[in-house]
């Protein structure tokens, strides 16, 4: 008995150890100070700095991701690290959640493709959150939010974000289904997780290829 | 041995031959004209299958059955899992697994992490690599990093992403999964 119990406590020990629990998300004041820490411009510190703290400080931009992000930047030349920072700064001065737009150029870097990738993948990103925000509005699923870096964060918010990457993933993936069919899957999906159903029902309710054709359309057409 | 008495022994032995096949010979041919005059019927496809089926060891045929039904179990239920969705991971820990025998380090990256990689194990030498990472509700994409290659589909993963010609793994943790 007291074998059994020996041992079943050593292979909860064992369990625990082996998993992963990541380290506490660090103070928005240590990403600040990185950010001015980095060799850019000073004209370029001076716009972000105010607007990355505050979507830092409302959730729009997590600690940890953009810690990491700044740091894989800095690791960049100069025009580089300022032409990527700069779209992830107009992005968050608008009011979007911006920790998708860091991760893709994490990870675009981590798959090591080139610079040109980099910023593709994070301009149509960009480009679908703008417009995904204003064809949501105009079909009165969404209603105007804080529109800045500063104000609450809303569900809405989310809402965006996970149309606009759905959009996105169909574009720069080239599924096999419709875009319909693609972003619909995705939020029901999402359903219940990150998207409450009393935000993503009434878009659901609502979608069709049209509203979706007109946020690729807005985002790429002239 | 003279060839006359090797003759009369040969002789001998077809008579004793004939004379034990004579009764079976008996009315052969009025036999044979009467099946010529009415054939037998076709047997039916079930009849046929019966016979096919009646082996002299039982156990054969229930071992011929039992894999029929896996068979078509097995067949059936793919069929099926492929049209039901794939219920979202629980939220909390969760394992992410690899079969990478011979490698020499493996690492796990993905948004949870801000693709910074963390180290899979492969403690019994198996070949089969693992982490657990504690994770909230959300939709994650992942990849493995399996000796510097870039190994994207997670046969685990609830779908994929493709990127640039490279994919990522996307698993969904909580939530309704409809």
């Amino acid at each position: 008995m007291r074998r059994t119990s020996l041992l079943l406590a050593l292979f909860l020990a064992l369990g625990a150890a082996a998993q992963v629990t990541f380290s506490p998300a660090p103070p928005v004041e240590q990403v600040l100070s990185f950010l001015q820490g980095m060799e850019i411009s000073s004209e370029v510190k001076a716009v972000v700095g105010p607007v990355l703290g505050a979507g830092l400080a409302t959730g729009r931009a997590g600690t940890l991701v953009a810690l990491e992000f700044l740091g894989r930047l800095s690791t960049l030349p100069r025009p580089q690290a300022e032409e990527a920072l700069l779209v992830v700064h107009r992005a968050l001065e608008r009011g979007f959640i911006v920790d998708g737009l860091m991760n893709e150029v994490l990870k675009v870097l981590q798959m090591g493709q080139p610079w040109e990738a980099v910023m593709t993948t994070l301009k149509v990103r960009s480009n679908l959150l703008l417009a995904t925000q204003q064809v949501l509005l105009t079909y009165k699923v969404v209603g105007v939010g804080p529109q800045g870096p500063g104000g609450p964060l809303l569900e809405q918010d989310r809402l965006i974000l996970e149309v606009a990457w759905a959009v996105g993933d169909w574009i720069l993936g080239q599924p096999r289904e419709t875009l319909e069919v693609y972003v619909r899957s995705r939020l029901l999906r999402l359903r219940g997780s990150v998207l409450s159903p009393g935000v993503v029902d009434p878009l659901l309710a609502g979608l069709t290829p049209e509203l979706l054709a007109g946020i690729a359309s807005r985002a790429y057409g002239p | 041995m003279p060839w006359d008495e090797v003759e009369a022994w040969i002789r001998k032995a077809v008579d004793r031959e004939v004379r034990a096949g004579a009764p079976g010979l008996e009315g052969l041919e009025a036999r044979v004209v009467r099946r010529l005059a009415h054939p037998p019927r076709p047997r039916s496809l079930v009849v046929r299958l019966r016979e096919a089926l009646v082996v002299r060891s039982p156990r054969l045929v229930y071992a011929f059955g039992v894999g029929l039904l896996l068979l078509v179990a097995g067949f059936a239920g793919g069929r099926l899992s492929a049209l039901l969705p794939r219920r979202p991971a629980p939220a909390g820990p969760n394992t992410f697994t690899i079969a990478a025998p011979g490698a020499k380090e493996v690492v796990l990256v993905g948004d949870f992490s801000a693709w910074q990689p963390i180290s899979l194990f492969d403690h019994d030498g198996d070949g089969v690599w693992s982490v657990t990472v504690a994770l909230p509700p959300g939709r994650y994409e992942y990849a493995f990093v399996v000796d510097g290659r870039w190994v994207g589909q997670d046969p685990l993963a609830a779908e994929y992403v493709r990127t640039f010609g490279e994919y990522v793994s996307v698993r969904y943790i909580g939530g309704e999964g409809q």
